[in-house]
């Protein structure tokens, strides 16, 4: 069977439908399904292991080198004959040491351990259009394509592979398409250049621009009066605002989350509103350029939640409560559509709806609806539609019209054309990669 | 052979008895906290009660482990914003009885507290500000908690230690949670964990984007105080604080002159354990410089 798309992005002329599965990245041409770009990570985590090993015994050893030279010193200094025996013992037993190390071993996991995915975990167009932005799990790395039309057999061309300490959990670029900044998953924001340099070492003694003390969920660049601002989520209820380029001077929290926040929105219509959501039965509507009272509007979904939650929604049973019936949902996307001012869509983990929720005069209120047949995994827009990636075996993609905002079947062929053109294949549903992974994301503490 | 076994015996007899008088302490301190940690005391209050009630705390029954994983999601309490925080049960002495609101705002921190000495030394030297500790580890704040309690009873003639109070938290992620911006003057930073290992460093309390926090909730002028016995902290932080634009480095001249630095140096728990142990300290004050500085 095909593999779903985990991520599907249609770029700014809504032409190029982008997706990725597992560690593919493929690109295609909307309108007639053929496959126009591809590239796949081929980077082997355990030699980044390997790498990592080798260089701490090789910091091992210069460490004990250097010990033993001071300890040679001392006793050179001291010159007393006991101390001086004692060196060339140690050395010794160093020496029988170095003849085991040989080939570093490679740890594996052992039996139970959850499996380890290496996949795209972000792919997003940058501002202009021009490169396609992603992140990988294998090295940590953001990779950058720049869209070559010209290229007939592949329009991907890979310009940069930078790899990151910590896993990269979000990204966004700069008003100019210059910089990239990511989120990962220790909490700190870096940035990078969107240029061909070679990658320069990041290691963990790099200093990040700003930082939380919990996993980050999604970065955004905002502008007010041409004074750029970085907002950040995390797991931690936090959204923060910090100015860009001084990331140190923190502009303010915004407080009101009670779980996660997973997303975060500045719609293009109006750029002083930011829409976030995540854990909890809320989507929150906030005037982040005001010093004071940005809270502008909280709009519960549970209700319009309730009929399609499913059996995937249940708390897991270790946190599970007393009658069985502990439902948990969580917001996976919030999107603007180009074609459709005041209105954003939303989408809740693992249900098969699409909700258009309306933004009138600070307040949000539900506008409509839109049922599929299957499990929405991801969705994208472009002028006229939406596109949703869905859990599917015959046709990984659904289209929603945007001027009668019901399901249309005018691209279905196309649509049919691309799962056929995708070659990411699996031999049955046991070897899904994780399609609805933002639920993770939910706090447990024990103690 | 039979020797040793009941040797062996009587050594397991006399630990859990040791283990059953802590929790028994703990479990009776514990009710007592519960009942006085927020309420205003006063005359009425020490007469109903025997003197046995307002002993010191014993610290060994207190004992913890030394570190606590400030990245895992503990079971916190914290305000959902600095808004909502209820700052009047921890210094009921401080409440406006007409409005029935605090006078005044907590505009000194200290982060780690432990054991609470550093709070207990300040407490006397600014009697008029609100003195709060912020400490992670479970039983260490119930020892400051039943440490402050005692102090009052104690003292209540002379209202004394109503400044000071300590909750558990952790700074590292919540202090946005309880502190305006610009509310703090001053901030301490005694004998932090020292995290040795160079992938834990972003465990430590001084880091480049933390410092952007603190100086979030730090007014212009504010005080940052850093003490500790490890040099390699120390140059850590002197090095992230240099570098850091929102914060400048105070000379000797301030360092003599401070009573703050005076306190730090010769009060905490861990900093009399330095002296005794004939440890170095090594400390650096930072002032907190305007977001836009002359350049």
């Amino acid at each position: 069977m095909k593999h779903p798309f985990q991520i599907v992005a249609v770029n700014n002329a809504g032409d190029l439908l982008c997706t990725a599965t597992k560690n593919h990245i493929q690109v295609f041409k909307i309108s007639s399904g053929e496959r126009i770009g591809q590239w796949t990570d081929e980077a082997d985590n355990t030699e980044s292991i390997k790498e990592k090993i080798l260089k701490e015994q090789e910091r091992q050893k210069i460490l004990k080198q250097q010990e033993l030279e001071e300890k040679a010193a001392k006793a050179a200094e001291e010159g007393t004959p006991e101390s001086s025996e004692e060196p060339p013992k140690k050395k010794k037993k160093k020496s029988k040491n170095k003849n085991n190390d040989g080939e570093p071993k490679i740890p594996t996991p052992g039996p139970g351990a959850p499996t380890i995915y290496n996949y795209i975990r972000t792919l997003k167009f940058s501002r202009n259009g021009k490169y396609l932005i992603g992140t990988t799990d294998s090295d940590k790395s953001v990779v950058i394509f720049e869209i070559d039309l010209s290229n007939n057999e592949n329009i991907l061309k890979l310009i940069k592979r930078q790899p990151f300490p910590k896993r990269p959990s979000s990204i966004t670029t700069s008003y100019d398409d210059s910089e990239i900044l990511l989120g990962d998953k220790f909490g700190d924001v870096y940035s990078t250049k969107v240029d061909t340099q070679e990658a320069r070492v990041v290691n963990s003694e790099a200093e990040p621009i700003l930082g939380h003390v919990s996993m980050l969920t999604d970065v955004l660049i905002g502008k007010k009066n041409d004074e750029q601002f970085i907002f950040t989520a995390d797991r931690d209820e936090h959204i923060k605002i910090s100015k860009f380029p001084q990331s140190f001077i923190v502009k303010h929290w915004l407080f009101g989350h009670e779980q996660f926040v997973s997303k975060l929105l500045i719609p293009s219509w109006n750029e002083d509103l930011l829409i976030s959501g995540g854990g909890d039965d809320y989507i929150f509507l906030w005037d982040w350029s005001k010093e004071s009272n940005q809270l502008l509007d909280k709009f519960n979904i549970s209700e319009i939640v309730e009929p399609y939650i499913n059996e995937s929604h249940l708390a897991p049973s270790r946190f599970q409560n007393e009658n069985n019936d502990l439902q948990e949902t969580c917001i996976s996307d919030i999107i603007t559509i180009p074609g459709l001012p005041n209105i954003i869509a939303v989408l809740v983990e693992a249900t098969n709806v699409v909700f258009l929720l309306k933004l009138e005069s600070n307040k949000i209120s539900l506008d409509k609806i839109i049922e599929l047949d299957s499990k929405i995994i991801s969705i994208t827009s472009s002028n006229n539609q939406i596109i949703a990636s869905v859990e599917s075996e015959d046709n990984l993609l659904r289209s929603i019209d945007i001027n009668t905002k019901t399901v249309s079947n005018e691209l279905s062929e196309s649509f049919k054309k691309i799962t056929e053109n995708s070659f990411v294949e699996i031999p049955s549903k046991d070897e899904l990669y994780p399609l609805y992974p933002v639920f993770q994301l939910r706090k447990r503490s024990e103690h | 052979m039979s020797e040793e076994r009941e040797t062996r015996h009587a050594k397991r007899q006399r630990l859990q008895s040791q283990s059953e008088k802590r929790l028994q302490y703990r479990e009776e301190q514990e009710i007592k906290r519960k009942n006085l940690k927020h309420v205003k005391i006063d005359e009425n209050l020490i007469k109903d009660q025997d003197s046995n009630d307002s002993k010191l705390p014993i610290k060994r029954f207190y004992r913890q482990r030394a570190h606590s994983n400030p990245f895992s999601d503990h079971k916190l309490e914290y305000p959902r914003s600095p808004d909502q925080m209820n700052w009047s049960k921890f210094y009921p002495k401080f409440v406006d009885e007409t409005t029935g609101k605090l006078s005044k705002q907590v505009t000194i921190a200290d982060i780690g507290c432990g054991y609470g000495g550093l709070m207990i030394d300040l407490s006397p030297a600014f009697p008029n500000n609100l003195i709060l500790g912020m400490e992670i580890r479970v039983q260490v704040t119930n020892f400051v908690e039943d440490r402050i309690i005692a102090l009052r009873q104690q003292h209540f003639k002379e209202d004394k230690f109503q400044n000071i109070n300590v909750l558990r938290g952790n700074a590292m992620k919540f202090l946005p949670n309880f502190f305006q911006k610009s509310q703090l003057e001053k901030m301490f930073f005694c004998f932090p964990d020292p995290h040795f290992k160079q992938r834990k460093h972003k465990a430590r309390i001084i880091t480049n984007t933390l410092l952007s926090e603190y100086a979030y909730v730090l007014k212009e002028g504010g005080i940052i105080y850093t003490i500790t016995d490890v040099k390699d902290l120390h140059d850590w932080m002197v090095k992230h604080l240099d570098e850091h634009p929102l914060f400048e480095r105070l000379d000797e001249n301030f360092e003599k002159n401070d009573e703050c630095v005076k306190i730090m140096f010769n009060s905490t728990e861990e900093g009399k354990k330095v002296e005794r142990n004939k440890g170095d300290k090594f400390f650096k004050c930072y002032k907190r410089l305007p977001d836009h500085p002359k350049l």
